[in-house]
């Protein structure tokens, strides 16, 4: 009797098997195994920075005049030039500022224009005829004129000096001039996936040929710098892994530039010269350097 | 006479079927009862009779206990801006994963992106729904920044051969510096800020650095381009993914469904969306709107997983 209802029992459970299979094989071929959790080491994750520069200011003293553009909508604060200013004025320079209603010949070539027949022509003081010993342009937004570049050409020619800044994030028509002396500010900004000061758009450079602007510098931090063409006349050259948003020929790229036999320097990067910036790496002692030759070899104090 | 006697017999049939005596309809009645009772004694004592029980018995303690699996689809779709429709992701993604009925589930992709922080919740909720069940990415028209992001922590992803997937990096507006007046003060230094322009360009590079780390580890071997030029952060068509291992296969919304039930060892399965408040329409982001994106920044950085254009 125990064995007939052990039997029964049996009976109705392999049915409930038979259902419970049946109905799982229906639904089911397999199972899911999840693959390895793979996570980044977050703790690993670190930006090395560019390390600042304890750097003091050895200058000669000199004198002369530095023109400032802002007659042309120039695209930068006044306090952006902050540092290169205060080393201009360490050095004895006095800067000056030419706006939309001055005369370009008269500040920088000392000549004044003859007042039309019939004016009374008035002489200008002994000291508003001196004229200007460098000329610094910044990122302009208006093209030069004729008469500009024509002032200019001739200022270099007499030993003046010019100081061309750009900055690919500035609009500028600095190529309206820059172009008379053989230097073309590209549309471009470098870039650095590899080795950069903490973003791509900011990069070394320790390729220097031998100058008075590039002395004794090793590396250098520019933030987001452009690239200038020219004939020749390039002083400081980016490395094989630093490449140009839009320039694609392989050729060797160069942000800064020294032409007409080292009277017009071209710097493609205005950040740099900027508080903290400048002090990172050898930013001071290039930002120095500048100011040293922009001081006019003739007025220059033994040291 | 014949009719008394017919009448008769009838009345004798009456009383025997009032009376239940020992009448002859009595004993018709009384024996087609025993044979049933002895038919069904028979048939419930007999083995088939058994086997039937179980299959029944089965067939009820089955349906419950071995429902039909499902497969669900979550919609991603638009920017990630809105931490409502963020919240509801995370929910749909939740309730996935706890819902022991769902076997897979396949992620509707069709974003830009949206900040940091959302996007990554999205991920490591995707990560640990991974862990559980299966998950298939298949993107629609854009899986960029953001979108492709949260499509990494799938086990497989599907696109269509022009889909656009990538943008591998992050951006963000850069701190002002603070406004200072007589009247309102700080206790700290970057009590407003957060920290100085550096600092911040430092957070975007760990970001950045992230968001590649995880792209790397979770497409593995199968990613087949290097590091350095993920980090360009291009935009890629599906085909052109498929080739350097950003996606796994081209495909629809029903081969990723195949794939997720193939992962799943599931068949015969049904398949149901699991229901996702609509986010801000994206048409509304054009490409002025990095603007009033940047407007947000304000003192402090925003940091965005998000591929738009550019002012």
């Amino acid at each position: 009797m125990a064995k007939l209802i052990l039997v029964r029992i049996g009976i109705v459970l392999i049915g409930l098997v038979v259902i419970g299979l049946g109905r799982g094989l229906f639904f089911y071929r397999g199972f899911y195994s999840p693959p390895p959790g793979e996570m980044p080491s977050y703790e690993s994750f670190t930006v090395p920075t560019a390390p600042t520069s304890e750097f003091t200011d050895n200058h000669t003293q000199g004198e002369g005049i530095i023109l400032i553009d802002l007659a042309h909508k120039n695209d930068f604060e006044g306090k952006e030039l902050n540092v290169l200013l205060l080393r201009l004025v360490s050095r004895g320079l006095t800067i000056k500022y030419f706006d939309a209603k001055d005369d370009l010949k008269k500040e920088l070539l000392a000549k004044v224009e003859e007042p039309p027949d019939g004016q009374v022509k008035v002489k200008p003081a002994a000291e508003e005829l001196k004229p200007a010993d460098a000329f610094i342009v910044v990122s302009p937004s208006l093209e030069f004129s004729k008469e500009e570049i024509k002032t200019v050409e001739e200022f270099v020619k007499g030993g003046g000096k010019v100081l061309f800044i750009a900055d690919p994030t500035r609009s500028s028509q600095v190529n309206s001039l820059a172009i008379r002396f053989g230097l073309i500010f590209e549309s471009d900004y470098l870039y650095n996936m590899k080795e950069n000061e903490i973003n791509y758009r900011n990069i070394f450079v320790s390729d220097f040929k031998e100058n008075d602007i590039t002395k004794e510098l090793k590396k250098i931090a520019l933030y987001t710098a452009g690239s200038i063409s020219s004939d020749n006349a390039s002083i400081a050259f980016v490395d094989q892994n630093t490449f140009s948003s839009v320039i694609e020929s392989g050729r060797k790229l160069a942000p800064l530039a020294l032409a007409q036999e080292s009277k017009v320097l071209a710097l493609y990067d205005l950040t740099f010269i900027t508080e903290p910036y400048n002090s990172i790496l050898d930013n001071n002692r290039l930002i120095s350097n500048i100011a040293d030759w922009l001081i006019p070899p003739a007025k220059k104090a033994k040291p | 006479m014949v009719v008394p006697g017919y009448i008769d017999s009838l009345l004798n049939l009456f009383l025997c079927y009032i009376m239940w005596g020992n009448s002859y309809l009595y004993r018709i009645i009384l024996t087609r009862l025993e044979f049933t009772m002895r038919l069904l004694r028979r048939w419930f004592t007999s083995i088939p009779f058994f086997a039937v029980l179980g299959l029944a018995l089965g067939a009820v303690i089955a349906i419950p206990l071995i429902p039909q699996p499902k497969i669900v689809t979550i919609s991603i779709s638009d920017v990630l801006l809105d931490q409502t429709y963020v919240d509801d992701i995370l929910k749909a993604l939740t309730q996935a994963r706890e819902d022991n009925n769902i076997k897979a589930v396949v992620l509707e992709i069709d974003s830009p992106g949206g900040y940091v922080v959302t996007t990554e919740q999205i991920y490591l909720e995707v990560l640990r729904l991974r862990q559980k069940k299966p998950v298939v990415a298949s993107v629609k028209m854009m899986a960029a920044s953001g979108g492709y992001y949260i499509a990494v922590a799938a086990n497989y992803i599907y696109a269509q051969p022009t889909s656009e997937m990538g943008s591998v990096g992050a951006r963000s507006g850069l701190p002002e510096p603070e406004k200072l007046n007589e009247t309102s003060l700080t206790s700290g230094l970057f009590k407003a800020t957060g920290g100085s322009k550096r600092k911040a360009i430092a957070e975007l590079e760990m970001i950045r650095q992230e968001f590649v780390s995880a792209v790397m580890s979770q497409r593995g071997s199968r990613l087949k381009i290097p590091e350095e030029e993920l980090s360009q952060a291009k935009l890629y068509l599906g085909i052109e993914g498929l080739r350097y291992g950003l996606i796994d296969a081209i495909g629809t919304r029903t081969d990723a469904i195949k794939k997720a039930a193939e992962l799943a060892g599931i068949r015969n399965y049904g398949v149901s969306g699991l229901y996702i408040s609509q986010p801000i329409p994206f048409f509304l982001f054009g490409s002025a709107d990095w603007a009033k994106l940047k407007a947000q920044t304000g003192t402090m950085p925003v940091y965005y997983y998000l591929y738009i254009e550019s002012e």
